[in-house]
């Protein structure tokens, strides 16, 4: 290695700390360290003529390290690095310290200590510099393609998104069908708007029929060329790194060709089996052979592998105008090879039953939201009418109780934040469809915060809509007229109150959707107490996770409404674009490096790490050695600490640089 | 970096500082942005995560002659490297063990936990660290530790 030259250049910072500091005597003692070469003082040396100092330094006078004594060492360093890179010499061989906040101005009382103190700062410095080694950027190759886990409001909008913006695009849903649960809400809060359009949503592509930017229903998801929709499918592994994992999806069969159904509805007609319709909320039955609703994505009709009869019956391939069904398909495995993933598998409703004294699940006129939405929506299976699910006659008693297993220690202790919002839509809706309507809302606190939905609230109590402030302790059930009466005491009036009911609408916690405990062990990501994906800075890097390449949106780190579940997925979208479109990530190798002389057998680094770079890897039959991956590695050091056998080093923090 | 920083002494017993390069460094710089005032003995060594942090290190330290050593990292919850913080502190709990079983005072050795904006926690610490030390007394270190 070739003889340090350590130029060292002190910033008096406008003079403001040579009131405090001795810079003479600083001079002078830097001037007989070993290999300092040249001392250089002046004003600043992070801008303008102290950097043209710097440069002219390293070329006339030919030195290889540089210690800079510069205030605001943090933004300085930024200009100082990319200044010494331009004048050919690496970056990592500067060492930028703080005289100002760091000596100067916290010991300006004492300024003798002060000016001891500075030299024992530049002498360290210097001493690190002469041992700093020079850093090399790396960069990895990173596909332009992506995987959305989920195809609910989040997932489209971010497949969308990163489709339109040139990716290659492969959208995974768990269901037969897209849209999620924002596709069963039937409207949307505050504007009442229908939420089928969801299922196709904004994109710039236009048909003959559709021009409106607003509206975008029918927008053409289907017709994006780059997007790859895979529906029925789960995520079964991910290898690989990030710029370029190695996906397994597990496909189930259809039973349908995609490309031959033209959803003429014959085979729902023969098809002799029924059963009752979960997507529906059982309000209805469907045939074995389905569609949730006419207007989803795709527009193809599938099968229920659960009770169909298969071959003993098969009417519905012989009807079949264009040969579409084929009951031999077979579960398929793809393989998948894209460079970041976006989990956007969302949330779903708690299931009431828990909760014994709300009898949710032997009263049938106990019903949730969810189920009720389907209700009130035109396409649902009432066609819109509000009725009691037992007898199926028209419901006007209807009492809505809030925070069912949420703001509950016993169960989820949060609030789910939108099922206000969710309780007000639905109570306005029935009110203004059906106005001689008794609606009440049994609640703990209403949590209306968002923009226009004050107004929203207001609206609702206009329209006499009764708000009683308490939590139900129990539904009871008239055993002569059958009626349900929820006991309540309205902690307002003081008073308890037996609120006699038609239909009880509950509005249960919003928990993380199945499975998510599942997928996070499959990918790595940490998942918080609630239960929801762990963003890794909900502030400064929303949408992120502490492994890049992977993203978050939606639902999955916390229950959203659809403007924010949107919004939220048109973030990751852009934090995926960015991580990919360079088609390479350039990283510096400030990363851990093993001495595999020394490092044997124990299992303490890769256990460790919390970024899972550490790998452990064979070099003969019985002897393991740790192994860094440098584009997982993000330069803690905290494998440092751990290291038994002091094997591991961190380069640019190496212990004698330090 | 340890022995240079103790090689100028002051009048005050030298108290080293290792702080993490993320909220243990910017909570210094922002105590002295706001002119908040502490000892000069107080030496800080910047490190990127309070978890590279080795027992050897501290006890090295103290060799090298430091009279107080304070490891600075984020809050558990908020540390930038995730567990580092965390595991900072249950090594600075053995190494106060250590320091027992050398004759040393365990109180020597502190870890603390602060956000960037806290430079007023920092001048706070680094002003009883070394009123502590102050209080102790010169270290006494056996042969051979």
């Amino acid at each position: 290695m070739e003889q340090p030259k350590i130029g060292v250049f002190l910033s008096d910072c406008g003079k403001q700390l040579s009131e405090i500091l001795d810079f003479d005597a600083m001079t002078n003692f830097v001037k007989n360290v070993p290999n300092v070469t040249l001392i250089a003082r002046g004003s600043e040396f992070w801008r303008g003529k102290g950097l043209q100092t710097i440069i002219d330094s390293i070329k006339d006078r030919k030195i290889n390290r540089v210690v800079v004594a510069e205030t605001l060492p943090k933004l300085s360093e930024v200009h100082i690095a990319e200044t010494v890179e331009n004048a050919g010499l690496n970056p990592y061989l500067v060492e930028v310290i703080d005289l100002k906040d760091h000596c100067a101005w916290p010991h300006r009382a004492t300024p003798k200590e002060a000016t001891e103190k500075a030299k024992a700062m530049l002498l360290a410095a210097i001493e690190r510099a002469k041992l700093l080694e020079p850093i090399e950027k790396l960069e990895f190759p990173a596909l332009k393609s992506a995987l959305i886990i989920g195809g609910g409001i989040a997932g489209m909008q971010a497949a969308v998104d990163l489709t339109d913006l040139g990716f290659q695009v492969n959208l995974i849903e768990k269901q037969p069908f897209l849209g999620g649960l924002a596709a069963r809400a039937g409207r949307f809060f505050p504007t009442d708007d229908c939420a089928i359009c969801i299922q196709s949503p904004s994109s710039d592509v236009k048909t003959i029929t559709h021009t409106s930017r607003k509206c975008v229903y029918r927008s053409g998801l289907s017709e994006l060329p780059n997007l790859k929709i895979l529906i029925n499918s789960r995520v079964v592994a991910v290898e690989g790194v990030p710029g370029n994992y190695t996906v397994t999806i597990e496909k189930k069969p259809r039973y349908v060709d995609e490309s031959k159904c033209i959803a003429c509805d014959k085979c729902t007609t023969v098809c002799p089996v029924e059963v009752p319709d979960e997507y529906n909320a059982k309000l209805k039955t469907r045939k074995a052979i389905y569609m949730n609703v006419p207007n989803v994505h795709p527009p193809v009709y599938v099968i229920d592998e659960s009770v169909c009869r298969f071959h003993d019956c098969a009417k519905c391939v012989k009807v079949c105008p264009t040969n579409a069904i084929d009951l031999d398909q077979k579960p398929e495995q793809v393989t998948l090879n894209v460079g970041s993933v976006v989990v956007a598998t969302g949330f779903r409703e708690f299931d009431s039953s828990a909760i014994k004294e709300y009898h949710y699940d032997n009263y049938p006129d106990v019903i949730t939201n969810l189920e009720l939405a389907r209700m009130i929506d035109g396409f649902g299976p009432t066609g819109g009418a509000i009725i009691r699910p037992s007898d199926g006659k028209p419901a006007k008693k209807i009492v809505f109780i809030q925070c069912v297993g949420s703001r509950d220690r016993r169960y989820n202790p949060y609030c789910s934040g939108i099922c206000c919002m969710i309780s007000l839509k639905h109570a306005s809706l029935i009110k203004s469809a059906v106005p001689d309507a008794d609606v009440s809302i049994c609640y703990i606190d209403i949590r209306t915060t968002g923009r226009e939905h004050e107004y929203y609230y207001e609206r609702a109590r206009e329209m006499g809509i009764k708000f009683i402030k308490g939590r139900p302790t129990e539904i009871l059930k008239d055993p002569e007229t059958g009626k349900l009466i929820v006991d309540v005491e309205d902690a307002l009036l003081k008073r308890f109150l037996d609120l006699e009911a038609d239909l009880v609408v509950l509005a249960p916690a919003m928990i993380p959707a199945e499975g998510t405990k599942e997928l996070a062990e499959i990918l790595g990501l940490e998942l918080e107490a609630d239960g929801f994906f762990k963003e890794y800075n909900a502030k400064l890097r929303p949408t992120e996770t502490k492994l890049r390449g992977i993203f978050l949106c939606g639902g999955t780190t916390f229950p959203k409404d659809a403007p924010t579940a949107s919004l939220h997925a048109h973030s990751a979208a852009m934090k995926t674009a960015k991580f990919l479109t360079g088609g390479k990530i350039v990283k510096d190798q400030r990363t851990a490096i093993v001495n595999e002389d020394y490092c044997g057998d124990c299992e303490f680094c890769p256990v460790t790490c919390p970024y899972g770079a550490i790998s452990l890897e064979p070099t003969t039959e019985d002897h393991f050695v740790a192994r860094v991956n440098d584009l997982l590695c993000e330069g803690c050091g905290v494998c440092v600490g751990t290291c038994p056998l002091n094997a591991i080093e961190l380069r640019h923090s190496r212990p004698n640089q330090m | 970096m340890n022995a240079l920083m103790s090689i100028n002494g002051t009048s005050k017993p030298l108290v080293l500082a290792i702080c993490c390069q993320e909220c243990g460094h910017t909570a210094v710089d922002s105590s002295g942005m706001a002119k908040m005032q502490y000892p000069a003995n107080v030496r800080v060594m910047k490190v990127p995560c309070a978890g590279i942090v080795r027992v050897d290190q501290i006890l090295g330290a103290f060799k090298a002659g430091a009279q107080a050593v304070m490891v600075v990292g984020c809050k558990s919850d908020g540390c930038h490297y995730e567990v580092g913080s965390d595991k900072a502190e249950k090594k600075i709990d053995l190494a106060k063990m250590l320091l027992k079983e050398y004759g040393i005072e365990p109180e020597r050795l502190e870890m603390f936990k602060m956000v960037f904006i806290e430079g007023d926690h920092f001048a706070e610490a680094a002003q009883m660290m070394t009123e502590r030390v102050t209080k102790l007394g010169p270290l006494k270190l056996m042969d051979g530790s």
